[in-house]
């Protein structure tokens, strides 16, 4: 194996996943590509007899754009979120409602209606009767 | 009489005494068998047998055919896609 050269990775998360190899340091290779960038054990890599143009312990960046032009493949970059704080639980303190004191207001006398009392209004129409009789009589 | 529902023999019978010396028996579920490789046959390392309250990531390991196939037949299996 040498750089440059492509191999997919067999064990871990990664396996089944295509890189390339930019640094060989004994045992371990030093991979990049649509796997996660890291030192990985030779016995962990299966060759694919296909060569990328990287040089050694290129960037990142390099071996995407040496994937997109030798192999047409474009590597997808996984979104890093950005750490929020914690969500914490505020307890709600009620606060209780002021009271408004009103201006105090002057109560309207009120009219007192002086109702006429229903004997009045039947003798009323009593002596209208009477008077009516009279007329008609006379 | 044993009760109609329990005397299949899906469920596990256990004996056990009561505080009043009575000797009586207790219907339990069967334990789950332990999950096996799909290549192989052998018994998946890191898949518990009772997974139902465990989170997704610690139901199965967390690589391709994890929980299906062992680690070997997963490599043997990768390496017959990748050279055909």
């Amino acid at each position: 194996m040498k750089v440059g050269n492509l191999v997919v990775k067999i064990a871990g998360r990664d396996a089944g996943k295509r890189g390339a190899i930019l640094n060989i340091n004994g045992n371990k290779a030093l991979i990049d590509g649509e796997v996660r960038r890291r030192e990985v054990s030779l016995s962990h890599l299966e060759p694919l007899h296909k060569t990328i143009s990287v040089n050694e312990n290129a960037s990142h960046e390099e071996v995407v754009a040496a994937f997109k032009l030798d192999l047409g493949l474009e590597i997808k970059e996984s979104k890093t979120k950005e750490s929020k704080p914690r969500p914490r639980r505020v307890h709600k303190i009620k606060q209780k409602p002021v009271k408004v004191k009103k201006a105090k207001v002057e109560k309207k006398e009120r009219k007192v209606e002086t109702a006429k009392p229903k004997a009045e209004k039947k003798t009323q129409t009593k002596t209208k009767l009477k008077e009516e009789a009279s007329a008609v009589t006379t | 009489m044993v009760n109609r529902a329990r005397r299949s023999r899906s469920l596990r019978r256990v004996n056990y005494n009561t505080p009043g010396g009575e000797n009586k028996v207790r219907f339990e579920n069967k334990a789950n068998s332990p999950a096996r490789c799909g290549g192989c046959g052998e018994i998946l390392k890191g898949v518990p047998r009772d997974v139902s309250r465990l989170s997704k990531t610690q139901k199965r390991p967390e690589r391709p055919f994890g929980g299906v196939l062992c680690s070997p037949c997963m490599r043997s299996e990768i390496k017959t896609r990748v050279r055909v």
